[in-house]
């Protein structure tokens, strides 16, 4: 069973933190929207493209979400939020989060990840409790 | 057009509190260097500073109409973000090198008339 992770980084990812998930992990496949010609593209071609490609899309906090894009409707959602977004930072979550044994979660769901937390919306029903695991 | 003595009257009405919502709006007026207007929605301010900055964009299906840089996928906001954790210019264009300088001082400004408007607290509809 494969434990890779197939990502479309958004272009408001920064030019250092793709490369450093680049070069991170052999357990992550990446795309960026920059380089496969989709600068100004719509979040909707994106999500489509995303979905074509079975790819999770990271982005920072934007329109795309589990509000605008209902969760099990696509490969995923990872949101680089909170208050800190410079790309060492981001970078240091994300690998914290990928080390954690349990980035297979992020699929099919939408993840928000912090400095300390990666909280996991795996249904659009707010009676179900969101998945948080503390980095 | 007030009489100089009406004038003296709602100073005396409003001494020392110019920017008060309550007083009249042409004596707030007068104490700002251009006319201002306070009772303009936040999505106005947006949509008015956008049309003064040709770099800058905002469309709904985009980042969820989230002022970003034209014909890019890049928020505004993580402009500022890198100029604030780098402490100048050149930080913004280390994070997304394939931009131009000037990409990034029209972002900076956008954001400086964003944030020149004033709030009027009484009439102002709640912002987000």
């Amino acid at each position: 069973m494969t434990t890779n992770l197939r990502l479309l980084l958004d272009e408001c990812i920064t030019n250092p933190l793709a490369e450093m998930l680049k070069e991170s992990s052999a357990a992550l496949n990446i795309e960026y929207v920059r380089e496969i010609g989709m600068s100004a593209a719509s979040d909707s071609e994106v999500m489509d493209y995303a979905n074509k490609e079975n790819r999770i899309v990271v982005t920072t906090e934007t329109g795309i979400n589990h509000v605008k894009f209902k969760i099990c409707t696509h490969p995923g959602i990872i949101v680089l939020s909170g208050k800190h977004r410079h790309e060492s930072i981001q970078a240091g979550t994300f690998r914290k989060f990928i080390l954690s044994g349990r980035r297979t979660e992020a699929c099919h769901a939408v993840t928000f990840l912090t400095p300390n937390e990666a909280r996991i919306k795996t249904s659009n029903n707010d009676l179900v409790p969101d998945t948080v695991i503390r980095l | 057009m007030k009489s100089r003595a009406t004038a003296r009257c709602d100073e005396i009405a409003f001494p020392d509190i110019p920017f008060s919502p309550h007083a009249p709006r042409w004596y707030r007026e007068r104490f700002v260097s251009t006319a201002k207007n306070f009772d303009i929605l936040f999505s106005s301010v947006l949509a008015r500073a956008a049309e003064h900055h040709k770099g800058i964009a905002i469309d709904e299906d985009i980042l969820g109409g989230t002022p970003r840089l034209a014909n890019t996928r890049i928020p505004v906001y993580m402009i500022l973000d890198a100029i604030e954790y780098y402490g100048n210019i050149e930080g913004a264009l280390k994070s997304y090198p394939h931009l131009s300088k000037e990409q990034v001082k029209e972002a900076m400004s956008f954001a400086a008339e964003v944030l020149e408007q004033p709030l009027d607290n009484k009439s102002q509809t709640p912002i987000g």
